[in-house]
This record gives C-alpha cells, sequence and structure tokens, in this order.
C-alpha cells in the first residue's frame, strides 16, 4: 500500500462513519470503485471499529513505574543476609563495604563490593559479571575468597567476599624487619596463589603490594581480581582496549606491554610479581624516575638497574619548611633487612640480581615464561641449588656442588667421589658405542634383545593390566634410549631400525594417543609419531618390495592421523588416513585373505568414520562405516573365539549406533548399541581384568545412556551410573591416563545431564563440576589439545543449562560466553570441522538467548545472526537433521529479535519451510514444538 | 547529584529545538530520560509499592519537573511531549521483548538441543506487533503515527494531543480513530479478538 492508497483508504473510512451504518456498504462500494483491496481494508477496519475494546484502547502497561524499576541505582542498608556497616573504599569498579552478616549471632565481616555503574553501562556490568564467576573458581587459601554474590533489588549485582584484615606486603616486611630469606618465602606464598590462577586461565593485571594483605597470623591474600583478564580471548565481549585499562592501572605497577597495549598475558603478572619483588628486597622501584612520565618512557627503552645496585639510591623528599629529607638510603633500606648496606649488597648480588633481571625482561617473551618457574628459581636460591638461568654454565655448578656439600668436602673423599662421578657419567656413555670388538658385539645383541623383549612382551603383558600407563612410559622410553644408541652403530641394518621405529611409534601412543591409555602430551606424541614414519618410509624407499614394512608405515599413518584429529587439523587427519588406506587396500587387492591388512584397514575405516564426521560428511562416514563393519564381521566370523576380534566388532556396532543417533533414528542406534552390548558382555568374562574391554563396554553404557535421554526414557540415569562406577574405577587405578581421565570427565558430565533431567540441579552441578575439573586439568598439561579446550567449553555449556534452569542469568551467560570462546579458539584452529562450527552455532544461540533475556538486544542479535549464518552453511554442505533443526532453532530465534514485521515474517516463514522440508525427506524431526512456537508467531504477526 | 535536572537548560534546549538547532533533540533526548526515570523510581520507593504509575502522569510530572512554564508556549510543549512519548514507546517495546525473561525464571530442567526451544521466552508479541505495525503506519501516514505515540505511548487526551500537534480536536479525534480502526485490523490480537485478519499483503 502507498501513502496516497492509505490515505484514500483514511477518507474513505472517516466518510463512512459519518453516515447511518446501513449506507455504509453501499457507500464504500462505490467511493472504492472497483480497487478491492481497499474497500477490503475499509471494511475491516469498520469492524475493527465495532469492537468493544482493543490493544490501542488500554493503556501499555499497567504500571509505568516497574519499567524504570532495575533502573534506579542505590544502596541498600542491607543486602541478601549481609548489613552494610560501612564504606572501605571506592575503585574503578564500584564501592567496597564492610559489613556483616545479619542472621548470625557473631558477627562475621565480609567485605561487599557493589557496582555502582548504571545498567546502561553494558561494559562495566559484563566486566563485573564476569569477575563474579572467575572468583567463584578461584578456591586457594591465599586468596581472598568469594562468598556470595548475586544482584540487589535495584539490579546492581554484588560480590561478597572474604573481610581481610591486614597490611599491605610492604609494610609487613618493614614492620617485622624481616630478613631476605624470610621475605622470599612469603613471595613464594604470593606466586602459588598467582600461578593458581593462571591455571584457571585468569590473569591478575594489578599485582601490587596494596593487593596483597598480610593478615596478623601471618597469612598472606590476594585481593581484587577486579580486572582480571581470561587468559583465552574474548571476542564477544568486545574487550576494552587500553584506554580504559590503563584508567584502572597502577602506573607505578605496569608492565611495558601494558604501556604500550600489547596483549596481556601471564608474563604481565610475572613482570609485576617482579616489581613487587624489587621493593620487598630493595625498597625501590626497579626504575629510578622522577615522575610518571619519565617512568612510561624508560619502561619502555630501559632495563632496570639490578637490585644490588639500585640499593645504593637515595631519595629524598621536602619537608615542609623546604627542607631536604632522606626517606630512603642504603642505610635505611638494610636497616629493615640484612642490617647493613654491605651484608644486604652481598644478599643480592648475583642470583637475586639475576632472577629478578629475568623477571623484569622488558621483552614479555624474555622473562621466566611461568610463575611457577619464576618460584622454582626462587626456591632453588633458597636452598642452594643451581638455579634455571646459569644451568648452562660448568663453572658455576660446581661452585654451587661444593657449596651445597661444604661439610662432606671438609670430612673426606665420598664427596670428591661423587662429584668425579657426576662429570663423567655423560662421557662414559658417549663412549661406550663406540667400542669395537667382539665383547661389544655381544652386548650390542644383548641390549637389543632386552629392549625388544621390553617393547613387545613386557610392554604388552602391561598393556592388559589396569592402571600401567606410567610403568608402560619409563619403560618405551628405556627401551627407546638403548636403540637409540644402538642404531647409531646400526645404519642400514632393517631390522633394527625397524625395531626403532616401531618404539616411536609405541612412545607415541603413550604419550598422547587418544585412542589408547596415554599421558596427555599430544606435542610429544605428534614428534614421536612423526620420527617413526619418517624411518618407516626411508625404509620402504630402500625395500620397495617388503610389503610389511608398508603395513607398518600405515598403521603409523594411522596413527599420525589420531593426533592431528587431537590437535584440530582435520585436513592433515584425512589426508594421513587416506593415505593409509590406499596403501592398505593396494596390499590387499594381492593378499584378499590376510588377516593383519583385514584388521588394520578395519581400523582405518573407523578412523575415517571419525574424520568425516568432523568434516560434516555424514554421508561418506555411512560408507566407511558399513565397509569397516563388513569387515569387523567377516573376522569375527573366522575367528570366533578370539576375544579381540569380537570386541573390535562390537566397537563396529557402537559406531553404528551413533550414526544412528546422528540422524535422528533412535530406535534404530538403540538396536545397535544393544548388539554391541551382548559381544561385549560376553566377551567381559574372558577379560575381565582388560582395562581396554571394560572402557569399551563402559562407552556402551554411555552411549545406551544418551539414547535413552534423547527417548526420554527414565533408563538414562542407571547406564550413567554404571558406566560412571567403571570410569572411575580406571582413572582411580591409572591415574596419569589423560584418555581415562577424560572417560571419567564425560561420564560425569551426563550423570549431571540425567540429574538435571531429574530436576536435581543441585547434584547435578556437583557431577558437572567434577569434570569441569578434570577437563581444565588436561587442558592445562595439553594446551595444544584442541578437543581438550573443546571439553572445557562443553562443561560450560552444561553448567551454563544448569544456571538457566535455577533462573540463575548472569553465570549463565558467562557460561556461555565461555563455552562460545572454547568453540572460538576451536574454529581458529580447526577451521575446516564442522563439528566445530555446530557447536560454536550452538553456543552462539544460546549466548544470543541468554542477552535476550538480560535486554542486552544488540548482543542478542548479533549472535543470533551469527548462528543463523553457521547452521545455513552447514545445511547447506550437509543437511542432516541435526543441522536441520539446529538452523531452525536459529531462524526461530533471529525471528523474535529483529525490527522490522516483515524480516520477522520472513524468518519465520523460512524456518516452517525447512521443518517441512526436513520432514518430506524423512529425516526425523522428532519435536514438533519448534513448529508450533513459530507457526503461533507467525499467526500473531497476521 | 542535584535533585534533578536544570529547569533552566531543559527550557532552552526546547527553544533551541524549535528555532532549528541541530543536535538539540540529541541533547534533550538523555535529560527527559533521566527525569522519567527519576520519578518513576521516586514512585517505587515512595509510594505503596502496588500503585499504579500510568505514562500519562508520569509525562506530566516530568513535564511539571523540567520546564520553566512561563518561558515555553504550545510549540514548546509539543516539542516536549513528543519526545516523551517516544521515549516511553522506546521504553515499552524494549520492555516487553525481554519480558518473557521475567516471567520464566525458574524455567524447568532442559538438556538437549530439541529441548533448546523451551528456552526461548514467550515475548509479549502484542505490543512488539503494535510497534511494527506503527513503523509501518509512519511511513503511509506520519501525523497518524504521531497522534497515536501521543496518546497512546504518552498517554495524552485528545485536547492535550490537539494543543500540542496544533490541530483541531475534531481532527485528532477523526485521525486517531482512523489509525486505531487501521492497526487493529492489522493486530491479529492474542488476548481473543475475533477479528477476521486482513489477507496477507
Amino acid at each position: 500500500m502507498t501513502p496516497e492508497q492509505y490515505r484514500k483508504t483514511s477518507r474513505i473510512f472517516q466518510q463512512a462513519l459519518e453516515l447511518p451504518p446501513h449506507h455504509r456498504l453501499s457507500y464504500i462500494q462505490s467511493a472504492c470503485a472497483g480497487d478491492e483491496e481497499i474497500r477490503r481494508q475499509v471494511e475491516a477496519m469498520l469492524r475493527s471499529d465495532t469492537e468493544p475494546e482493543g490493544v490501542l484502547d488500554r493503556p501499555p502497561a499497567e504500571s509505568v513505574a516497574k519499567l524504570f524499576e532495575a533502573e534506579a541505582p542505590k544502596i541498600p542498608k542491607r543486602i541478601g543476609q549481609y548489613v552494610i556497616e560501612r564504606e572501605l573504599g571506592r575503585g574503578g569498579m564500584g564501592v567496597v563495604y564492610l559489613a556483616s552478616r545479619a542472621d548470625e549471632q557473631y558477627h562475621k565481616h565480609v567485605a561487599i563490593k557493589i557496582l555502582l555503574a548504571d545498567q546502561e553501562n553494558a561494559k562495566l556490568v559484563a566486566r563485573f559479571r564476569r569477575e563474579r564467576q572467575i572468583l567463584a573458581n578461584l578456591d586457594h587459601p591465599n586468596i581472598a575468597l568469594l562468598l556470595d554474590g548475586g544482584a540487589t533489588p535495584d539490579g546492581l549485582p554484588y560480590l561478597v567476599m572474604e573481610y581481610v584484615e591486614g597490611v599491605p606486603i610492604d609494610e609487613y616486611c618493614d614492620n617485622h624487619r624481616l630478613p631476605i630469606s624470610a621475605r622470599l618465602d612469603l613471595f613464594l606464598t604470593v606466586c602459588s596463589a598467582v600461578h593458581h590462577a593462571h591455571q584457571n586461565l585468569v590473569v591478575h593485571r594489578d599485582l601490587k603490594p596494596g593487593n596483597i594483605l598480610v593478615r596478623k597470623d601471618g597469612t598472606v591474600k590476594l585481593l581484587d581480581f577486579g580486572i582480571a583478564k581470561l587468559l583465552q580471548p574474548q571476542p564477544g565481549f568486545a574487550m576494552e582496549k587500553t584506554a580504559t585499562g590503563m584508567r584502572l592501572l597502577t602506573p607505578e605497577f605496569a608492565s611495558p606491554e601494558q604501556v604500550r597495549g600489547d596483549p596481556i598475558t601471564t608474563a604481565t603478572d610475572v613482570y609485576q610479581l617482579g616489581i613487587v619483588l624489587f621493593q620487598l628486597l630493595t625498597g625501590h622501584h626497579p626504575f629510578h624516575y622522577t615522575n610518571r612520565a619519565a617512568l612510561i618512557t624508560m619502561l619502555a627503552n630501559d632495563n632496570p638497574d639490578p637490585p644490588s645496585v639500585a640499593i645504593d639510591r637515595v631519595v629524598e623528599e621536602e619537608g615542609p619548611g623546604g627542607e631536604k629529607i632522606v626517606i630512603r638510603s642504603p642505610e635505611k633500606v638494610a636497616e629493615t633487612r640484612e642490617g647493613t648496606p654491605v651484608k644486604l649488597k652481598a644478599r643480592l648480588r648475583g642470583e637475586l640480581d639475576a632472577i629478578l633481571l629475568k623477571a623484569l625482561a622488558r621483552n614479555p617473551a624474555e622473562r621466566y615464561p611461568s610463575v611457577e618457574q619464576f618460584a622454582e628459581d626462587i626456591r632453588r636460591h633458597l636452598s642452594g641449588l643451581p638455579i634455571s638461568l646459569f644451568a648452562n654454565n660448568s663453572g658455576y655448578q660446581l661452585r654451587k656442588f661444593l657449596h651445597r656439600n661444604r661439610t662432606s668436602v671438609l670430612l673426606g673423599a665420598t664427596a670428591v667421589l661423587a662429584l668425579a662421578g657426576v662429570l663423567t657419567t655423560t662421557f662414559w656413555q658417549a663412549n661406550i658405542a663406540s667400542r669395537e670388538g667382539r665383547k661389544a658385539e655381544r652386548r650390542f645383541q644383548q641390549v637389543r634383545t632386552l629392549a625388544n623383549s621390553l617393547l613387545f612382551e613386557v610392554h604388552d603383558a602391561l598393556a592388559t593390566q589396569p592402571g600401567t600407563t606410567m610403568a608402560r612410559q619409563v619403560l618405551v622410553e628405556k627401551a627407546q634410549q638403548y636403540l637409540d644408541a644402538l642404531s647409531a652403530e646400526s645404519k642400514g641394518d632393517v631390522q633394527l631400525e625397524r625395531e626403532l621405529a616401531t618404539a616411536f611409534h609405541r612412545l607415541g601412543d603413550l604419550q598422547g594417543n587418544p585412542s589408547f591409555a596415554n599421558l596427555g602430551q599430544t606435542s610429544a606424541a605428534l614428534r614421536s609419531y612423526q620420527k617413526a614414519a619418517e624411518i618407516r618410509r626411508r625404509l620402504i624407499e630402500a625395500n620397495p618390495s617388503q610389503a610389511e614394512l608398508q603395513v607398518d608405515l600405515s598403521s603409523t599413518l594411522d596413527a599420525l592421523g589420531d593426533l592431528y584429529l587431537t590437535l584440530g587439523n582435520t585436513r592433515s587427519a584425512l589426508e594421513s588416513y587416506q593415505r593409509a588406506r590406499s596403501i592398505l587396500e593396494a596390499l590387499r587387492s594381492t593378499r584378499p585373505q590376510d588377516r593383519t591388512l583385514k584388521v588394520q584397514l578395519a581400523q582405518n575405516y573407523q578412523s575415517l568414520v571419525d574424520a568425516y564426521l568432523n568434516l560434516g560428511k555424514t554421508l561418506e562416514a555411512i560408507d566407511f562405516n558399513n565397509k569397516a563393519l563388513s569387515l569387523g564381521q567377516q573376522l569375527a566370523d573366522a575367528d570366533p573365539g578370539n576375544p579381540v576380534s569380537q570386541r573390535n566388532l562390537a566397537v563396529a556396532y557402537n559406531r553404528a549406533g551413533a550414526l544412528y543417533e546422528r540422524l535422528g533414528d533412535h530406535e534404530k542406534a538403540a538396536e545397535w548399541l544393544d548388539r554391541a552390548l551382548r559381544i561385549q558382555q560376553q566377551a567381559q568374562q574372558e577379560t575381565a581384568q582388560d582395562p581396554r574391554a571394560r572402557r569399551e563396554i563402559a562407552q556402551t553404557y554411555l552411549d545406551l545412556g544418551r539414547n535413552a535421554l534423547a527417548r526420554r526414557s527414565t533408563a538414562a540415569a542407571s547406564w550413567f551410573q554404571k558406566a560412571l562406577v567403571i570410569f572411575r574405577d580406571l582413572a582411580s587405578t591409572d591415574p596419569r591416563n589423560a584418555q581415562a581421565a577424560r572417560d571419567l570427565a564425560y561420564a560425569e558430565m551426563r550423570v549431571g545431564d540425567a540429574f538435571l533431567q531429574a530436576n536435581q540441579p543441585a547434584q547435578s552441578l556437583q557431577h558437572y563440576r567434577q569434570a569441569h575439573e578434570i577437563f581444565h586439568r588436561l587442558l592445562s598439561q595439553d594446551q595444544f589439545n584442541i578437543l581438550a579446550r573443546r571439553d572445557v567449553g562443553l562443561a560450560f555449556e552444561k553448567i551454563g543449562n544448569l544456571h538457566l534452569t535455577t533462573g540463575n542469568l548472569q553465570v549463565a551467560l558467562d557460561s556461555y560466553r565461555r563455552f562460545q570462546d572454547a568453540a572460538r579458539s576451536w574454529i581458529q584452529t580447526d577451521p575446516r570441522s564442522s563439528t566445530a562450527k555446530h557447536t560454536l552455532g550452538i553456543a552462539s544461540l544460546k549466548v544470543s538467548e541468554l542477552a535476550a533475556k538480560s535486554g542486552d538486544l544488540v548482543n542478542a542479535k548479533r549472535n543470533s545472526q551469527e548462528a543463523v549464518e553457521i547452521f545455513e552453511a552447514l545445511y547447506a554442505s550437509d543437511p542432516n537433521p541435526e543441522n536441520g533443526r539446529a538452523l531452525a532453532l536459529a531462524l526461530f530465534q533471529q525471528a523474535s529479535l529483529v525490527d522490522s514485521r516483515s524480516e520477522r515474517k520472513a524468518f519465520l516463514g523460512r524456518c516452517l519451510t525447512l521443518l517441512d522440508q526436513l520432514e518430506k525427506v524423512g529425516l526425523a524431526v522428532t519435536d514438533q514444538r519448534i513448529r508450533h512456537a513459530a507457526q503461533q508467531a507467525l499467526a500473531a504477526l497476521h | 547529584m542535584p535533585d534533578h535536572v536544570d529547569k533552566h537548560a531543559v527550557t532552552q534546549l526546547l527553544c533551541d529545538l524549535q528555532g532549528g538547532r541541530s543536535g538539540a533533540a540529541d541533547e534533550l533526548l538523555p535529560l527527559v530520560y533521566q527525569e522519567l526515570r527519576r520519578i518513576a523510581a521516586a514512585y517505587m520507593r515512595r509510594e505503596r509499592p502496588n500503585h499504579t504509575l500510568q505514562a500519562t502522569a508520569l509525562v506530566h510530572e516530568a513535564f511539571l519537573q523540567l520546564v520553566d512554564q512561563t518561558r515555553v508556549d504550545w510549540k514548546n510543549r509539543a516539542h516536549f511531549f513528543g519526545v516523551a512519548a517516544q521515549l516511553m514507546r522506546r521504553i515499552l517495546v524494549e520492555h516487553a521483548r525481554s519480558r518473557g525473561a521475567q516471567k520464566r525464571g525458574g524455567a524447568v530442567a532442559k538438556l538437549s538441543l530439541e529441548e533448546a526451544i523451551n528456552y526461548f521466552p514467550q515475548k509479549d508479541l502484542t505490543l512488539l506487533a503494535l510497534d511494527d505495525c506503527l513503523k509501518e503506519l509512519e511511513k503511509l501516514d506520519p501525523r497518524q503515527s504521531r497522534i497515536v505515540e501521543l496518546r497512546f505511548f504518552g498517554g495524552l487526551t485528545t485536547e492535550e494531543t490537539s494543543e500540542v500537534m496544533g490541530l483541531s480536536t475534531a481532527t485528532i479525534e477523526r485521525e486517531w480513530r482512523s489509525a486505531k480502526a487501521w492497526l487493529h485490523s492489522q493486530l491479529s490480537d492474542l488476548k481473543g479478538r475475533s477479528t477476521p485478519s486482513s489477507p496477507a499483503s
């Protein structure tokens, strides 16, 4: 309708109203003169006009005052159970009050921090919310406890923290005239707290004596993780740039990168800890500056004075009468430390100078890589061991040795012998391999036999025993050392080199192959596999006709593929698997009945299933799974008494179940899982102790539980519990095994799901927390493991779901954002992974929804837009029901957020069309609620 | 903080606005918003908490508080009420957008993606749909849309609207009735209105 047509409609309507009702219709007929659209519109308007009461006849809201409710900041006298007593201080973030519990007889004091900023100030609110979640995670005796948190009736977020009555650490040291060693001890406690925060991916960014208090009883407490920034990038948050960062910063404790506006990392805390320690030891700032502007220039260009030099400074201030007063001098700083300037200087010179200059390096990459290493050197210094910085200096090592063993050196020869031992071992080891003669030859063979026995017999025997991951690692490493030494001797000896490659391959398995019990060292595993592959390629080049060498290479390629998947490099994983496949298929064409080949190939096909699933190519995945199934069936039929063949077949059944689950066919999935379970239960009788067999059966329990959950069956909880019992046992008997830990965490998560479904959020949270803790530990041990990063993200999703159900929206949003961050970094590492994209899409949807709930429509819209784009692309390349349903959801969410009516209509329309499409091609969408909601919303628009 | 915004400043801004100074509207908006909020908050604090405060009362009180009555004529009034009604509309619509969440704070347990659908709040669709239609009306007939904004969102009477817009009360009545009929015909009222909607355009 054009404005002209509208004016005409309005005019005819108004004139019709002037007429008596029974004349109106005929008037309209003639006035509209054949324009049907206008006529229909006028008639509709007349009908509306006669309706008793429409939307516009009532006030738009019952009381508008309530609309502003959340927007009127005021400080209550009481918050939750706490009565506010007085203000403790004000900072960039808000006001801190001293308060005490109102409902208890004895008065326990707490500090309550309230954000004063307007609700409109979204950045501050976001930062504050972040702090709340971070602090809740930081449970450490030297970090001020977070007791509670919430929002005031006015909607102001607040934190209740342990109230720490103490003095800043530098004052404390001076008041107690602590000598250098005691100061270092105290400082080590600070390091342990900061290290703990770093393990939780939290950087403090504002470490200074004022934030490190010591209580009367000597306990150190770190305060105020107020501007803590998560180590992970936070694209959703639009992190404040340096300008704001600087506003909250104390310039005297800034690091060069903070001044430059460069990224802030754990190295920033190392630097700030360096400043704190510098001051504790010398009483001075590392830089001798006159004003802040000068300091900033020095930070960017100069190196600090060594502590032993800084103590020579004399600092004067002008007194009230203009006279100079010396506030710091060598004598004054020595007085509260080692007594005299000479003693203090001697104490600082050398190691402590070196340690501090390392911590205070201008370039973050040149500092200690972690607080832990910083602390370790201080500990070594305190116990007289060589510090890491001088490790390559043999004169220094010798001096240290003699100093440490001063007493025994005086007593006699023992220590001298020990020293000689230290110095000659390497020399001796280096020479042993080059000895000649028959004796050496015999020894060579003995060592080789031993190494092989360790590598194959002993290793394989251990592998079936629970809890032996660690022992196996020692074993394989030892064997490899022997073989390494031998291999220098034996270039060209095919058999020996083959053994060496096998040793590297097995070492890789143990270090980090997710398909086996492993130590969670992904990068080390990759290197071992690469070495193995290199040797094997060389051998094939020299001996192209030996088939077993090719089989060897294919198995290493498969293992490399597993590793690439773990590292988030799906493209290389697929390449490796496909190369292995073409080797194996070529060999098989000449020897179709070779059992080893079949076993390898079945394994390879299953790996390809995983890779294709990850790439979002469901059809290819189904194809390879069928191949794996048929090979597995052949092998099991040919050798019905072999429990390993039976187990492998069960695993193939299990995967088939997972595939059907993905296709939305829960009934079929259940059938396959039942078949897998039957085989596994039978095989279990023969291999009751084998941790691998137990793991596989527990996996099936988990899958059956998930299947039950999807079918809304109450059996889910008991399946999950059964799996949990096994995984707990496996993890506790083999504590170094990362696979077992990861399995356990997944089981914990599932049990949490079941509790949540049964409406028992408290139990659910316990299990989710367990899962999160394990995932987190695994990630911190293995930072490059992108799947570990994803796992941490998944735990956050679960925790977010839980807080959403309990109505704790802020925490839920925060959790979802972390989930989203994990998904983003996953995609950054593995841009081709469609699983990663799917995960990000889900995360964005959840963030969108939560943002909408908390009234942040800009973010809500941006995130749902992102989800729509992701799922559109995924559905276009892989139209499986999971992607379809997700897209429908995203479209629905987007519809609720767009501004214009026509856009809203369009999104709802697309949502419904998509659901129709999915149904037409027979991809089951079990849940009709999306459709109903969309239809309802669409009807409301007409 | 001073009790409230400086009367002189707001009055001056209104005069500037009428004099055509660009930017005056941008400066006025936050001041009016702040005052609306202040009055509303005072209501919540002082009065019986369940007492209903209507948009009409709110906007009028803000006008009295903010504007030096001796210095303004009807055109200044028009500007003021125009701005206030616009703000009320924005606040009401945004409130409607997020309202579902407050009603459904303690929803039942949900887990899987399929069930995520339940998370989505039931928006107050009537007000949102009305806002959409009003945007359309603005394109078709800006004057009618302004009348709706003043009367419905700003809570002004026919007389006040006529005064603010400089039109006769008869015209206001006629245009209001027409706009209302059109909007109602566009809206399929969720609360049981039986009027069949016009065929989809």
